[in-house]
């Protein structure tokens, strides 16, 4: 039996043992080290998601987990329109807070420029330092490394109350997006919210 | 090399230990493992081809193979230069790779002196055998300090220090704390039964507690406590052999050296320095008393150990065991600046890193950590269970899927007359409905097993963790024979304290709670409670009174019972007193039953003592006790007969990481209410809720209490209507009740109770939270608080009403940032301003204000110009290229009143530029005006 037929592992042997292509190794060579130019450029880790119709985004240094969305209570006394209240972030009670009405982002009638395939309001959990805070979104894009020449100073034409608190802009899939600069986010939280 | 550190850390863990004990004259088996630990060292050193630590380790080898024969003795010397041995392996791990050769080219004749001594079994001379002392390989040392959290080379840290100063390695101070904890209450406890009269048994524990805390000191480089700790250690081993009798004057020195290590382990990383700097006479004068109680009282057969008072020989060995011959003193100063001080004064950041609160550290018994460590890792497999159940799931779907098609199959071949074509379909059919529902079964059980399993295991690894929680109660009574020893002397009583129930487990918050109320009753009782011995004498009971500390478990609380066979608390002195404070009228007076009386004991501000004594009686009173027992979610009962004594009576929760609470919904919110804490919850037909004066109320047990709407109490809106019948709790707070509205009561629950994020600060009429079965929050009703707000709420409801009318006119005033970093600067500009009508913020630096200029909106900025962070040459540049902010007007007020700086905050783009000496005259406020015009002006 074995003499009649083709020996099938040497066929097989000799699949894996086929030598490569002209070039291949080369073609390789070049395209992993320009991988590496690509990474070694400066840029910045972002986090980009939606409030209503309007792209922001803020560093991922300041960015912790994106969670569904789940029930919000309210703390007697220190809720209010942008302290939503407490949630449950595994196992433990984390502020949740109102980035829209921080920002004065409004619900707009218009359609939404989505990004996604598939639009989820989320939660966004962000760490600063020691404490976290969490608050709801329209639609989480995901993590961009955007290069940092891409980044522009914003206009002043920004509303002016998001005015202080976008850093800069860059364009990013047809969409204009205010880089937020979390720091002053995390200020106004503790000097005015609480 | 990775492989030859491994190894020296392992054998000088050995090496660190063995020789300790060794100190304390273990026998020869305990010198084979030491050998064989240098033998190894001596192995692995020969792998990587470092031959001079291949000679030290042979010599050590060697020294410690003569010691085991029998054919050498250790001395103590001898065995510092072991140790020194030890630290030489320890150090040459800690060097990276590269800076090898140069680390033993520097150490070489140190290493060759180590071998010398080691050999000859001298001592580590003082005097430097290789000519010149190099300050040199110290300085490297010290300029790259690693991040070393094993214990081993923070051991060798404090051996660079060879005078007698203290350099404490804070990384590891936690553990010392721990250690000296455990000693100290030792010490106190031992030492006090040693007044009753001592024997070797007795002694011997603290010798070892005097031991234990030598070697901790020694670890963390605490050099003066070491010397302490060796001198207790000295008096107590002479005590133990009976050369020595202690009299209550010496154990008086002993427990004193015993409140040093107390106080030390208290005393905060960052104050550590200074409190040592500080305490270094103190504890060196403690030295001093000891050697005199040691020589004193026997003249010294035998020479102690260390015989001379001066800290000075102790440098001896602490320089020998430093590869660095101790330098002449000229020598030693001239290098201090470089090497020393720096590290002296600023440890390394990676030194204090571990000092962070976040790492503190917590008692856990080694058991305790096992089991939760294996059900963790039971848990880990549980969960891989889910997998295959997934495949099985997946496979059901196929075969319904499959049955679908059949079903479909059949639909084609029925006949318009009902009979169909091939029966062999219906009986596959039937075939593979067979074959499902045995899968179901097989899935459901299958679910079950891994459900039951599931939650049997989550709840044990939950229990353990609480029980992780869990100390015995006699971690919290370890001051206290101390403490009534101390306090009956000083009273001229006599009085003895029996603890029951030491092993009785308790939460550490609670027990860490407990203590100062068990303090504060246990010093009344001695003071109020016990008469003195004469008195005693006369009534018939025996001088010494005693006073019973018990702890047990009772139906699921903790009852701790403080019981002194002292005068107790006469009701009719009691009914008197409360008649005179004016408290309650002489007819209520009498009508008062023991147990309200008694309650009286617990009112703010009153005592029945008439005199004011050190002791207790101090104006921290009772109610003290009661609030913190209260804190905790506990009550306090009093109990007293005449002639027989007093009994405090405190029930705690066990743990108050769980809580039994009662959950309702107030505005469609969970909260809960603790059980411990209500006294009913009804069901009230509306019907019976009367009003006047548009409160309401209702009628329980013949009294009338309040009723308020929760939701309205917790200002949350409450979009319920109206309802026939209402769910009410019933609250009490110092004789008040009080009807608390809820929507609907969702029954009695255990909670796991975590604290609110404390960045809310204390939120008003909630003490915690946790969450219920579903994941979702729930809040805990603070029951004090909430009292306390319904009757604001009950009397004075229209205090906001006046506040917001207060804000709404100082909102006209021109809004002036105060930017400094000097407290006092901000708050004179602060105060000039205001006084002028401004409204003012502040900002500690460049960086914060540069955050409150882009929020807020400010007429005007006033800003310093030296600040961490950012300097305020920075802020103005930054406001003046931001183009809104472009036109707000900077004023810099600085110390700096040359032309050039002067320049420098005009050229940043400053409208005025002051220094601050212009806060004595108008000046500022002038500038001010010139730049924004009055406060309310245009």
């Amino acid at each position: 039996m074995s003499t009649a037929s083709p020996h099938p592992e040497s066929s097989q042997e000799n699949l894996l043992h086929r030598p490569a292509p002209a070039g291949y190794l080369e073609n390789w060579n070049r395209s992993l080290a320009e991988m590496q130019d690509e990474a070694v450029e400066n840029t910045t880790s972002l986090l980009i998601f939606r409030l209503f119709d309007e792209w922001l985004a803020f560093s991922t240094q300041a960015f912790a987990e994106v969670i569904e969305t789940r029930p919000v209570h309210r703390v007697p006394h220190r809720s209010n329109d942008i302290l939503h209240g407490v949630t449950n972030v595994r196992g433990t009670l984390i502020l949740c807070f109102s980035l829209s009405r921080l920002l004065q982002v409004e619900p707009s009638e218009g359609k939404d420029r989505t990004l996604s395939r598939r639009v989820y309001n989320r939660f966004i959990v962000m760490k600063q330092e020691k404490r976290r805070w969490v608050f709801p979104c329209t639609e989480i894009f995901g993590v961009h490394q955007l290069p940092d020449d891409e980044l522009e100073e914003a206009p002043v034409t920004v509303a002016i109350s998001r005015q202080p608190f976008t850093k800069s802009i860059f364009r990013f899939r047809g969409n204009t997006v205010g880089l937020l600069d979390h720091e002053l986010l995390y200020y106004k939280l503790d000097k005015d919210v609480l | 090399m990775e492989l030859f550190r491994g190894e020296v850390e392992t054998q000088n863990e050995t090496l660190n230990r063995g020789l300790l004990e060794l100190e304390e004259g273990a026998g020869g088996k305990a010198v084979e493992t030491l050998m064989r630990a240098a033998h190894s060292i001596k192995g692995a050193a020969r792998i990587v081809g470092l031959d001079l630590a291949v000679s030290v380790a042979h010599a050590m080898e060697s020294v410690l193979d003569k010691a085991r024969d029998g054919k050498k003795n250790l001395s103590s010397d001898q065995i510092d230069v072991l140790l020194s041995g030890v630290d030489f392996f320890t150090q040459l791990a800690g060097i990276p790779d590269a800076e090898l050769e140069p680390w033993l080219e520097e150490k070489e004749p140190h290493a060759e002196s180590l071998i010398e001594a080691l050999e000859s079994g001298a001592p580590l001379s003082t005097e430097p055998p290789p000519a010149e002392p190099k300050p040199k390989p110290k300085a490297k040392a010290k300029a790259n300090p690693k991040p070393k959290p094993e214990p081993a080379p923070a051991a060798a840290e404090p051996v660079e220090d060879d005078g007698p100063a203290d350099e404490p390695d804070l990384s590891m101070i936690d553990l010392f704390r721990v250690e000296v904890e455990t000693q100290t209450e030792t010490l106190n406890n031992g030492l006090i039964a040693l007044e009753t009269g001592a024997s070797g048994e007795k002694v011997e524990p603290l010798m070892r507690a005097a031991h234990s805390i030598k070697g901790a000191a020694r670890i963390v480089g605490l050099h003066s406590s070491v010397k302490l700790a060796h001198a207790m250690e000295d008096v107590l081993e002479r005590a133990r052999q009976a050369q020595l009798t202690l009299d209550s004057g010496g154990i008086d020195i002993l427990l004193a050296g015993a409140d040093y290590f107390t106080q030390l382990g208290q005393i905060p990383d960052d104050a550590l320095t200074g409190w040592l700097q500080e305490q270094r006479a103190r504890a060196e004068h403690l030295v001093r008393q000891l050697q005199s109680v040691q020589s004193g009282a026997a003249p010294a057969p035998a020479p102690p150990p260390e015989p001379e008072p001066e800290p000075l020989p102790k440098q001896v060995p602490a320089a020998s065991r430093d590869f660095l011959p101790e330098p002449p003193a000229a020598e030693q100063a001239a290098f201090a600046p470089d090497a020393r001080e720096p590290a002296k004064k600023a440890p390394p950041p990676e030194a204090l890193a571990p000092a962070d609160a976040s790492s503190r550290v917590v008692r856990v018994t080694a058991e305790n950590l096992d089991r939760m460590m294996a059900l963790g890792a039971e848990s880990l497999v549980q969960a891989r269970q889910f997998e295959p159940l997934l495949a099985e799931l997946k496979r059901f779907k196929k075969s319904q899927n499959h049955v679908a098609k059949f079903v479909a199959r059949l639909r084609e071949n029925t006949r318009e007359d009902g009979s169909i074509k091939g029966d062999d379909i219906l009986s596959s059919l039937d075939d593979m409905l067979g074959a499902i529902r045995q899968q179901s079964s097989h899935l459901i059980s299958n679910f079950e097993a891994f459900n039951r399993n599931s939650t049997n295991l989550t709840d044990r690894l939950y229990r353990e963790i609480i029980s992780s929680r869990m100390r015995p109660f006699s971690d919290a009574t370890g001051g206290f024979p101390r403490l009534v020893r101390d306090v009956s002397r000083q009273l001229g009583k006599k009085a003895r304290l029996q603890v029951l129930g030491r092993s009785t487990e308790v939460d550490r918050d609670i027990l860490q709670r407990l203590e100062a109320p068990l303090n504060h009753l246990i010093r009344n009782a001695l003071d109020h409670g016990l008469e003195p011995p004469l008195a005693r004498k006369q009534a018939g009971k025996a001088e010494e009174g005693t006073i019973q500390l018990e702890a047990r478990h009772r139906s699921g609380m903790l009852l701790v019972t403080l019981r002194d066979d002292g005068r107790g608390i006469s009701t009719s002195e009691l009914q008197k007193r409360i008649i005179e404070r004016g408290l309650v009228s002489e007819e209520m007076a009498t009508n008062l039953s023991e147990t309200e009386l008694l309650d009286f004991l617990f009112l703010p501000g009153f005592s029945t003592s008439s005199e004011v004594t050190d002791i207790s009686g101090r104006g921290v009173g009772l109610d003290v006790v009661q609030s913190m027992v209260h804190e905790s979610g506990g009550s306090v009962r009093v109990f007293s007969k005449v002639n027989e004594g007093t009994t405090f009576q405190l029930q705690l929760p066990i743990t108050r990481s769980v809580m039994r609470a009662l959950m309702v919904q107030i505005a469609g919110e969970a909260y809960a209410f603790p059980l411990a804490r209500i006294d009913r919850a009804i069901h009230l037909p509306i019907g019976q809720v009367k009003s006047i004066e548009n409160r309401q109320f209702f009628d329980l047990d013949g009294r009338s209490i309040g009723l308020v709407s929760a939701a309205q109490v917790l200002e949350l809106e409450d979009k319920s209507g109206p309802r026939e019948h209402l769910s009410v709790v019933v609250v009490s707070e110092r004789n008040h009740r009080y009807g608390l509205a809820v929507e609907e009561f969702q029954g009695e629950r255990d909670f796991v109770v975590r604290p609110l994020d404390d960045y809310l600060g204390k939120v008003p009429d909630i003490s915690a939270s946790s969450l219920t079965e579903d994941g979702e929050p729930v809040l805990i009703i603070d029951v004090e608080d909430i009292a306390r707000s319904i009757d604001s709420l009950l009397t004075g409801g229209n205090l906001q009403r006046i506040r917001g009318e207060g804000a709404a006119q100082r909102t006209a005033a021109k809004r002036v940032l105060v930017v400094d970093d000097s407290i006092t600067v901000r708050e004179v500009e602060r105060k000039l301003l205001e006084n002028h009508g401004y409204d003012v913020d502040v900002a500690v630096d460049g960086s914060e204000g540069w955050n409150a200029v882009r929020l807020g909106s400010y007429d005007l900025i006033i800003s310093d110009v030296d600040m961490p962070r950012m300097n305020g040459i920075e802020l103005v540049r930054r406001i003046k290229n931001d183009a809104n902010l472009r036109d707000l007007p900077v004023m810099i007020v600085s110390y700096k009143d040359r032309e050039e700086d002067r320049l420098r905050g005009m050229e940043a783009g400053a409208n005025y530029y002051l220094t601050k000496s212009s806060f004595h005259d108008e000046t500022l406020i002038e500038a001010v005006l010139d730049l924004i015009g009055e406060a309310r002006g245009e």
